[in-house]
């Protein structure tokens, strides 16, 4: 293609007085008329104001430009707008540039308008020398499969199957256990409504059943994923049940004759089942299965039994387990918490003494449908205990054997069970051991003021021990009344650990199919806490339940229906526009050393090391934030719209003039960028010196540039990102970090001062940090003397030459 | 100069959930309704007015409290400071045995001082003069003659821990002027004292050359292991227990012992054990020594009961009791001997024992002690 020849406009932008209060716009205009391949200027007074956009328009037709420069705001805030308004007369909007003249300069240098207006020229002249490498883009467009896939079939992902379905959504949902219906069918009763968990639940599951949009898949897992929002593939594994849920009556013929009886899960170990067994009686499907680790064998001569007693012979003892695959839009992951294994905490006896118990042992034993037709008694004698206790916070809050954070359920449970007692057993003595009850949710602190009302102790205080009568195997409690100052003693004849919840154990294993990631406490880490709270990271993925953090079923219930809106958002636009922001690799150059795809947050990268065949970017999964670019040693990953020729010609606009009084700055676009952008609207007022460069991710700032600033004769250069953990692109800024280590070893053997590459995290909220920084590069700028600038010059342009040679070399010796 | 708030930071009291748990593990506070670990925390961290609060006195450094806390709030240390803090506004000690000891302390700070460190080492205990290992003997020469009317032989420890050495050809040598490790003056918050003692053992260190630290005892171990490079940052000693260079010599059988036939129950120094939680080493020794096993006490390991050790100040009944409960605990096994591996542990325990016919009059004795005794019968055999 012959090079088309640059016409680059530049309309400079008063904004009232925001930038002419303090940036003389008419000479800036004036001067950049004569920037090379500038053929036209212009000042306007609002230039986002429709007349203004009118006159960009109107000059791009008139001067036939193929480049323009919007001299104004933030491209955070206005660049949609000005896209808008190139595209509208045909000029591909990946060729407007905007240069941030007023909240990098004007509004921060309010009453220097020598300086201000310098500084607003430079800015123009490094925008004016991206635009010259500016290049048209065109925004992907990928079909989207109309299908969802849930993952977990609790309430949470039964109500995100349901929301989808009744939209028109086809879905899949596909749960681990036998059965559909999750924690929430084991509980006997809901806070703070206190209704029958089950007969609310029950209806749900069967209208999951029963949905003609959904197919469920249980007693299944997700084995493999790959692919990416709106194109995923899905592999799932079928577990052989040994029974065919689509024939089976749930008639019980099977498990009355089989002969091998296990303790039940369902019911926490309290009762038995049979090896044939259905999880429960409203179980979705309702059909029976077979546990074949307990199972005589599906030899005849073994047993056999119920084969015979099957009248529908639905049993088949040589089922294998299928291979399920499935095209999928968005996916769901809803795949629930695990509970604390309260073991540990010796001292509270747990496997020593019988009557002590967990909250979720309760459940069963309060439940009508439960092992005790809901009579409450005690395991060692199974007498109606009167003295109960409860302790709190067991496994949550603590540092010590076990979670560091609030379980959120447990205190409204304790309330619950404390109100469900009372209600059997109006007489019962309860002791509630608490520290704090946190009963913050609708309805909830009603519910705590009639647990006291009825009469059940609040005690402030964890026991520090428990001890058991080994006649009465009733328990002894000894705990600091905190409230009052004294030790206590209680002898009590049951005991309920308030069980806190904590990420599932195979959690892991998931968030390494779905290539996910998992915040400090070891739930899944959303895309934003606040504002994507059902986001995944990696688009087309949502979550709902417990699975994102310890919740209550209502909250899971409100999360379900967030994520299959988002989900249906997807899955409605039938096509997805992408951003033109992708990373492209030069097979010719690309030696297949896998680095790229080390470093990718997405994934989104693979390399055949060994078959040599290039980098495979899905770019559709790439997000743009350009780290492969910036590790690969070859160059041979173009990103695109911030690439190393648009980057190195911006440094060298930067540093063409006086470069010794300069500071150049790489801000990220999320954190950074924008964290100069509230300096900007906070009018707080710093040193002139630092020029700006944008890239989206910190990730993306190849070694190269910051060499070359230093060669250009940079004093200080700033690296700045999101702070670590906040990174926009789940976690690329750790590579930023790793680089920029690496890179002061390399400028201490080069001799450069390490402290002249400064790494600093910004967050967008830090507008005053930001200026404080500012205000620091500018005294860390004045130590660095000419000769030391002039020393470092020479050694990296010679560094770059020995470098130069010794690929040559290496390549004639290889020719 | 003392910086409280950075000493309560180091200590993690504002994590504190006050939930009472220490309250309830705490060994003096089941003695002394007063005492309340929580409140003493609570006390200083939330009244502004801080009013001399005399039951800091009591507490024993046992890290009981540490062990069970939610957030592991470092109790001791957090009393350590407050100690240091009190006796910076004038607070007074109450000095058990005459303040001896910590004139003692005091002394051996001293540049001038001339100890005659080695007149009890026995004739047939080989020294390698040039070894840069040393052995680190501490105060038992000192305590002996002190508590010589509790009838302690506390150097038996050292000398069969220096004759364990010789056997299993370990080369050390002995310090001529070393000088007590200072733990307990900084437990008491004697910051000056510690680390004027502190300074003269490392500049003898330093002098020597010295590159690794074997000890006997329990507390000298911590302080030259955890303490010491926590004011001279990192000092390149290593420093070992006894029973940590014991065990895998028994183990590779580098070295053999003898057995005997007495029950023995074994009781964990809470330095060695929840302050650097040793607890298996002992354990490998003496199951290899008692030929009948060694039957544990109701509380042990992690739960190990204190010997009611306070660092020589403020000694009184609460102290007694505890005393007394451990002995009875050992009493309650059945064993003939309580072995320990803590000078002060033999010292407070036989304090308790003297005169009080109603105490548990079980036999103590110091593990290396019992290790030495058995080399004797593999000779006779």
């Amino acid at each position: 293609m012959a090079e088309e020849e640059l016409r680059i406009g530049v309309f400079v932008c008063d904004c009232g007085l925001n930038i002419a209060g303090s940036v003389d716009t008419e000479e800036v205009r004036r001067w950049a008329e004569d920037l090379p391949d500038v053929v036209v200027s212009v000042r306007n007074k609002y230039t986002c104001a429709d007349p203004g956009q009118e006159e960009i328009k109107k000059y791009i037709k008139e001067y036939k430009l193929n480049r323009v420069v919007v001299a104004s705001c933030t491209p955070r805030l206005h660049e949609p707008t000005f896209r808008a308004c190139v595209e509208e007369v045909g000029l591909n909007s990946y060729l407007l540039e905007m240069a941030s003249i007023r909240e990098h300069c004007s509004w921060v240098h309010l009453h220097e308008r020598e300086v201000a207006t310098d500084k607003a020229k430079d800015i123009i002249k490094i925008s004016v020398a991206r635009a010259r490498y500016l290049q048209e883009q065109h925004e992907m467009e990928i079909p989207v499969t109309n299908t969802a896939l849930v993952i977990g079939g609790g309430v949470a992902g039964i109500q995100a199957a349901l929301d989808l379905a009744d939209a028109g959504h086809p879905v899949y949902l596909v749960e681990e256990q036998p059965s559909i219906g999750g924690i929430m069918a084991q509980l006997d009763k809901t806070f703070p409504t206190m209704d029958c968990s089950i007969c609310v639940l029950g209806p749900k599951m069967m209208d999951v059943g029963r949905h003609p949009r959904i197919e469920l898949l249980t007693y299944s897992t997700v084995e493999e994923v790959s692919g990416y929002v709106g194109n995923f593939k899905v592999r799932v594994r079928r577990k052989a049940r040994y029974v065919d849920e689509t024939m089976c009556t749930a008639c019980d013929k099977c498990a009355e004759v089989c002969p091998v009886v296990v303790p039940d899960e369902f019911q926490q170990g309290f009762s038995s089942r049979k090896a044939a067994h259905i999880p429960f009686a409203q179980a979705v499907p309702s059909s029976y299965l077979i546990d074949m680790d307990n199972c005589l064998g599906n030899n005849p001569i073994a047993c056999g039994k119920c084969l015979e007693a099957c009248e529908k012979q639905c049993i088949d003892l040589n089922m294998q387990d299928k291979i399920v695959e499935l095209d999928i839009g968005t996916i769901i992951v809803a795949t629930g918490m695990g509970i604390y294994d309260p073991t540990q905490l010796d001292e509270y006896g747990y496997t020593q003494f019988d009557n002590v118990i967990t909250s979720m042992e309760f459940e069963r034993l309060i439940c009508g449908g439960g092992p005790t037709d809901g009579h409450l008694v005690r395991p060692s004698d199974q007498e109606t205990p009167k003295r109960i206790g409860f302790i709190q916070c067991i496994g949550s809050r603590t540092e010590n054997r076990g979670h560091p954070y609030c379980s959120n359920i447990c205190c409204m449970n304790t309330v619950k069970d404390s109100l469900l007692i009372k209600e059997h057993h109006p007489e019962t003595d309860i002791y509630v051991f608490y520290m704090d009850i946190r009963a913050f949710g609708k309805g909830f602190e009603d519910l705590f003021r009639r647990s006291k009302e009825e009469g059940v102790h609040y005690i402030r205080g964890f026991p520090g021990e428990i001890t058991e009568d080994p006649e009465t195997n009733n328990l002894h409690i000894k705990v600091e009344n905190t409230t009052l100052g004294c030790v206590e003693d209680y002898n009590l004849d049951m005991v309920i650990l308030s069980l806190g919840l904590e990420p599932k154990e195979d959690l892991k294993k998931l968030t390494n199919i779905l290539n996910l990631s998992q915040t400090s406490d070891g739930f899944v880490m959303e895309s934003h806490p606040k504002l994507k709270p059902v986001d995944a990271p990696t688009p087309g993925i949502f979550f709902a339940g417990c699975v994102e953090a310890p919740k209550d079923v209502k909250d899971s219930v409100t999360q379900a229906g967030a994520a299959a809106a988002r989900s249906a958002i997807v899955l409605n636009s039938g096509i997805l526009t992408m951003e033109a922001l992708k990373a492209v690799v030069d097979f010719d150059i690309c030696n297949s050393c896998g680095v790229c795809a080390k470093v990718c947050p997405y994934g989104a990268i693979k390399v055949d090391v060994k078959a040599k065949t290039g980098a495979q970017i899905t770019a559709a999964a790439c997000a743009g934030c350009g780290t492969c670019a910036a590790e690969c040693r070859f160059d041979a990953i173009t990103m695109q719209h911030f690439t190393d020729l648009q980057i190195l010609a911006q440094l060298d606009a930067a540093l063409e003039s006086e470069p010794e009084k300069k500071i150049i700055s790489f801000l990220c676009n999320w954190c950074s960028y924008a964290g100069g952008d509230l300096a900007g609207v906070s009018r707080l007022q710093y040193p002139p010196n630092n020029r700006f460069i944008r890239t989206m991710c910190s990730g993306r700032v190849d070694e190269k540039f910051i060499l070359h600033a230093f060669e250009k004769g940079a004093p200080i250069v700033l690296l700045s990102g999101c702070h670590i953990n906040d990174c926009h692109y789940i976690d690329a800024n750790h590579w930023t970090k790793r680089r920029a280590e690496k890179l002061w070893k390399r400028m201490e053997k080069l001799g450069i001062r390490p402290e002249r590459l400064q790494l600093e995290w910004i967050s967008a909220a830090e507008g005053p940090r930001f200026a404080q920084v500012m205000r620091e590069l500018e005294k860390m700028r004045q130590q660095v003397t000419p000769e030391e600038i002039e020393q470092t010059k020479k050694v990296l342009a010679e560094h770059r030459l020995s470098k130069k040679k010794d690929e040559e070399e290496d390549e004639s010796s290889e020719a | 100069m003392f910086d409280f708030e950075k000493e309560i930071n180091y200590t993690r009291a504002r994590l504190c959930l006050d939930c009472g748990k220490c309250t309830i593990v705490c060994p003096v506070a089941q003695h002394d309704s007063e005492f309340n670990p929580r409140l003493i925390v609570q006390r200083r961290l939330v009244q502004a007015s801080s009013l001399p609060d005399d039951t800091i006195w009591s507490c024993l450094s046992c890290s009981m409290c540490v062990e069970r806390c939610n957030y592991f709030v470092k109790f001791p240390e957090f009393i350590h400071a407050l100690r240091a803090e009190a006796l910076s506004e004038g607070a007074q000690l109450q000095c058990s045995h005459g303040g001896t000891l910590q004139s003692f302390m005091h002394l051996m700070a001293r540049d001038d001082i001339h100890q005659d460190r080695m007149g009890w080492l026995p004739s047939d205990i080989e020294l390698s003069e040039q070894c840069d290992t040393i052995f680190f003997v501490g105060c038992a020469p000192y305590f002996d003659v002190v508590f010589s009317d509790l009838e302690v032989n506390t150097l038996d420890g050292v000398k069969g821990a220096l004759r364990l050495l010789n056997r299993a050809q370990v080369p050390f040598t002995i310090l001529e002027n070393e000088r007590c490790c200072g733990r307990d003056l900084l437990l008491q918050g004697d910051r000056e004292g510690f680390l004027a003692l502190a300074q003269a053992n490392m500049k003898e260190f330093s002098r020597r050359g010295v590159k690794k630290i074997i000890t006997n005892c329990p507390e000298c171990y911590y302080t030259l292991n955890v303490d010491y490079p926590k004011i001279a940052g990192s000092t390149g000693i290593t420093v070992t227990h006894m029973t940590k260079v014991l065990a895998p010599l028994l183990r590779n059988g580098d070295l053999k012992l003898g057995e005997t036939e007495e029950r023995v129950t074994y009781h964990d120094p809470c330095a060695l054990g929840r302050g650097s939680r040793i607890f298996d080493e002992p354990r490998q020794i003496l199951g290899t020594i008692a030929n009948q096993g060694i039957v544990e006490m109701e509380q042990n390991r992690e739960k190990a009961l204190c010997c009611g050790a306070s660092p020589w100040v403020h000694c009184g009944a609460v102290n007694r009791e505890i005393q007394k409960q451990r002995l009875a605990q050992a009493g309650a096994t059945g064993a003939e001997i309580l072995v320990t591996s803590c000078p002060k542990c033999q010292i407070h325990l036989k304090c308790a024992q003297k005169g009080d016919r109603n105490v548990t009059q079980i036999e103590i004795r110091d593990l290396s002690y019992l290790a030495a005794q058995s080399l004797d019968v593999v000779v006779a055999q």
